[in-house]
């Protein structure tokens, strides 16, 4: 047994966030806003330390009390896990410092309304997010899993009820009904697949699963139960009230990262443990919802009238684009693993758009009191920063190149064509296609149109660090396409394409 | 089998379906949770025959108990709130709570009975399908079971459920325990210290003395229930609901209203999950691992960490029942006139 061990370092960017945000709740005040700052750059640190020893030393696996699976818990990093890990890490450090601009004086009131130190409630609150991502993106045990999902879900609702408005409570509950029912649906497949085969653990489950009636109904339940906490249409219904309602550092984690754990957990289910025999005849399903979801949800983009719900219209829009992985990739051939690491690409590229162009629009909203599309005109000449970043960020989400967007659409393109989806293949032209005409439907209105200056409105003043903060994250997302390469690199470590496979002689 | 358990067996199955249709057409809200506590007691009793008593215990507790107690609460709270305009002393001080807050809560148009059937064939057939899958692997033995003997003689304590819970499995716990604190969070940055308790029940000698009476017998319980977990069923959760009970008791009643200082009772709550995490930290030391336990210490170890969690689990549960905000600063400090430093656990509301 080594005297010290490496991988200890697995559990530093779960327990860094939970302890800060138990000091944070104690401490209270001005104290949860200093410790949240604190801890960014050790959680950055370590989600850093994680990636490194993956890429160089492969896998890592962790005992939790020296309990190696099937009897206890192990923490499991590879390079999906490791993506994740920096994107919840890239994200969450850019929210944190929007943040603190963002709740600043809360305490004070405002409009007459009895003003509760928002901004002490929500530092711990998100570094329990932020802690509950880090262990969902790292556990390898499917009721670990659901204990993560359970507690993601509990701090995204404690946050989107931090403004407290009639709208953000009926929403919150909408959303706490939904996600309750994704979980105990999740559950039920857990409590099949643990009484069928006497283990928890991934690995072993890949290993010993077989094709039976048992297996069949978890995977339903399952499926069903993660599509709804990822909001797939047509199980989306809760997703934009929630979304549009919560305040605009929550918004941007809700988009940008909390639907994507679930959607992690199945896409780790799906090619890690239930056999290919199996799911084949059911890829159809997400896939079809998923392009629905682009339509659907792009449509809805085009009709909104406020920014906040254009952009959460957009965020089922794309969540459409990652269900089409189920359709696509393969286990087994290398077009599968192009498609797989391309929507993967997808997400990280959406998670930093989408999370800068919500920061945005809470910036809008802060400023300007309202996130009417039709009043945008006379706001952009307030805030050319803010605007800017709109612009980067649309880039993005367009997919146009050089962002990683492009690449992921490109290859997806590619494998549908080649796999002869040629329904599929539409659909994704489509979605680029709407997605821009709904921000350009922002663009045109900031950039375009003659903005008369009112002066009789008073604009509200935006401490520059949450403009700055924005550009950034939307920088990143446009820079994260000449980053493509190494990021596929490293989503090959330790995934089911990773010894390297001969290709099927025909799909 | 003994006949006559068979024939208990059968009846308690019998009237649990019962008693689940019950509460399901049960045309008054009120009914409905009476019925449904009813439902909780004797699913309790349902985990007792399946021989799970730490199940039972649990259901009885929380399951039955404090959900029910949490049910009446919001019955209470919908129906003063609900479609006529609250009476004037209901209102927050502030004006804020009532009209701003909560979202008014009107009778629903009733399903029609096409929706319902069609509703209730959905549920009906998942349900025989689900039957049909779990049946015969409750049945057949040969299911594969993770062997623990070895590893139990490591584990510091003998009840296999507390192994697991607080040592095997620890994390797991550790996170259900934040899911806990995160409750109270969520509870209390939606009340923002606003919420109140109504004094349910008519305070008068009888029940004033049967309070007193029984409170110290309700902490004595928890804390043997807490003390044989390692042993027998029973453990933190147990313990804690039963001595979150005895402070919802405390608090529905016209006895003296416990007071403890704001800080302190921030610290009493996150308490049991920060002892948890320095242990599994201290665990790191050396050459061990996240919450590894040195063999020789691990008993005493879950033993401390179960009694932090139990008396923090007990204040989660208070908390969440009463609703109130432990963060909200000024909240609670507007919610009372106190000496300052000072809240009690409670503002109190009297409804007379």
């Amino acid at each position: 047994m080594p005297v010290t061990h490496a991988d200890a370092c697995l559990v530093w960017p779960i327990v860094a966030p939970l302890a800060t945000a138990l000091a944070a709740f104690v401490l209270g005040g001005r104290w949860s806003t200093r410790l949240g700052v604190a801890v960014v750059p050790i959680v950055v640190a370590a989600t850093a330390v994680v990636t490194w020893r993956v890429w160089h030393h492969g896998p890592q696996t962790y005992s939790l009390g020296n309990w190696p699976a099937p009897l206890g818990i192990e923490l499991h990093a590879d390079g999906l896990s490791c993506a994740m890990l920096l994107m919840s890490a890239c994200i969450g450090a850019v929210v944190s410092v929007y943040s603190v601009g963002y709740f600043e004086g809360s305490t004070t009131a405002s409009r007459g309304q009895p003003q509760k130190d928002t901004g002490a409630q929500f530092w711990p609150l998100w570094l329990m997010l932020w802690s509950a991502l880090h262990a969902l993106f790292l556990s390898a045990d499917i009721f670990n899993l659901y204990v993560t999902l359970e507690l993601l879900t509990l701090a995204a609702i404690g946050l989107v009820v931090l403004t407290g408005t009639r709208a953000a409570v009926e929403a919150a509950l909408r959303y706490l009904l939904a996600a309750l029912a994704g979980s105990l649906l999740y559950l039920a497949g857990v409590a099949l697949m643990y009484g069928a085969h006497g283990t928890l653990d991934i690995a072993s489950l890949g290993r010993s699963v077989t094709a039976d009636a048992s297996l069949q109904a978890a995977l339903l339940l399952m499926m069903v139960g993660l599509m709804l906490k990822t909001a797939l249409f047509p199980l989306h219904f809760w997703l934009p009230p929630a979304h549009g309602s919560a305040p605009a550092p929550v918004s941007a984690l809700l988009s940008g990262l909390v639907v994507k754990g679930s959607f992690y957990i199945l896409l780790r289910l799906w090619f890690d443990v239930f056999p290919q025999e199996f799911t084949r005849p059911l890829t159809l399903l997400p896939a079809v919802l998923g392009a629905a979801a682009i339509l659907w949800g792009s449509m809805q983009a085009l009709v909104a009238d406020r920014l906040k719900m254009l952009v959460a219209y957009s965020t089922v829009a794309q969540l459409g684009y990652l269900f089409l992985v189920f359709g696509l990739a393969r286990p087994g051939s290398d077009t599968g693993f192009a498609a797989w690491s391309a929507v993967v690409l997808f997400a990280l590229s959406h998670a930093c758009a989408k999370g800068a162009l919500f920061l945005a629009a809470g910036t809008i909203l802060h400023v300007a009191g309202h996130d009417r599309i039709r009043d945008l005109p006379a706001v952009s000449r307030r805030l050319p920063t803010t605007f800017f970043a709109i612009g980067v960020a649309s880039v993005g989400l367009m997919g146009l190149p050089p962002t990683a967007a492009f690449v992921a659409k490109w290859t997806l393109l590619r494998v549908a064509l080649g796999g002869g989806h040629i329904g599929l293949a539409v659909v994704i032209v489509l979605g680029g296609l709407l997605a821009a005409a709904y921000l350009f439907r922002v663009l045109a209105a900031a950039f375009t149109q003659p903005g008369v200056v009112d002066t009789n409105v008073s604009y509200r003043k935006v401490p520059r660090w949450m403009e700055y903060s924005t550009l950034g994250l939307a920088l990143v997302s446009l820079l994260l396409g000449l980053a493509s390469y190494p990021v596929i690199e490293l989503l090959r470590i330790g995934s089911p394409w990773s010894p390297p496979i001969v290709q099927e002689a025909a799909p | 089998m003994d006949s006559s358990l068979a024939w208990f067996d059968a009846i308690l199955t019998l009237t649990l379906v019962v008693v689940a249709l019950r509460v399901l057409f049960a045309q008054d809200l009120f009914q409905a949770i009476v019925l449904f506590i009813v439902f909780g007691l004797l699913l309790s009793l349902a985990w007792c025959r399946l021989g799970a008593v730490d199940v039972a215990l649990a259901e009885a507790a929380i399951g039955a108990g404090l959900t029910g107690a949490l049910f009446l609460n919001t019955l209470a709270t919908t129906r003063r709130h609900g479609d006529q305009a609250p009476p004037a002393e209901t209102i927050d001080r502030k004006g804020a709570w009532v009209d701003d807050k909560l979202p008014t809560l009107r009778p629903r148009p009733s399903t029609p009975w096409t929706g319902r059937l069609a509703f209730g064939l959905v549920a009906g057939s998942v349900t025989a399908w689900m039957a049909a899958v779990v049946v015969p692997l409750a049945v057949s033995s040969d299911a594969p079971r993770i062997a623990i003997d070895e590893a139990m003689l490591r584990s510091g304590v003998t009840n296999p459920v507390t192994a697991v819970l607080l040592n095997f499995r620890a994390y797991d716990t550790l996170l259900e325990v934040a899911v806990l604190m995160l409750a109270v969070l969520t509870v209390s940055s939606l009340t923002a210290g606003s919420a109140r308790v109504s004094k349910a029940l008519p305070s008068g000698p009888v029940l004033t003395s049967f309070v007193r009476l029984i409170l110290p017998v309700v902490v004595m319980v928890a804390v043997y229930v807490l003390w044989s977990g390692t042993k027998a069923p029973g453990g933190a959760f147990q313990a804690a609901a039963l001595l979150g009970a005895g402070g919802v008791l405390l608090l529905v009643t016209d006895t003296q209203s416990p007071s403890c200082a704001r800080y302190l009772r921030r610290v009493l709550l996150v308490a049991g999950l920060a002892v948890f995490l320095l242990v599994g930290l201290g665990g790191m030391l050396g050459a061990g691992r996240f919450l590894e336990y040195p063999p020789a210490w691990a008993g005493v170890l879950i033993t401390l960490v179960e009694t932090v969690l139990t008396v923090s689990i007990a204040l989660v549960l208070v908390m969440l029942f009463v609703g109130t905000s432990p963060t909200g600063a000024e909240g609670s400090a507007r919610a009372s006139d106190e000496t300052p430093g000072a809240t009690p656990l409670v503002s109190r509301e009297r409804t007379s």
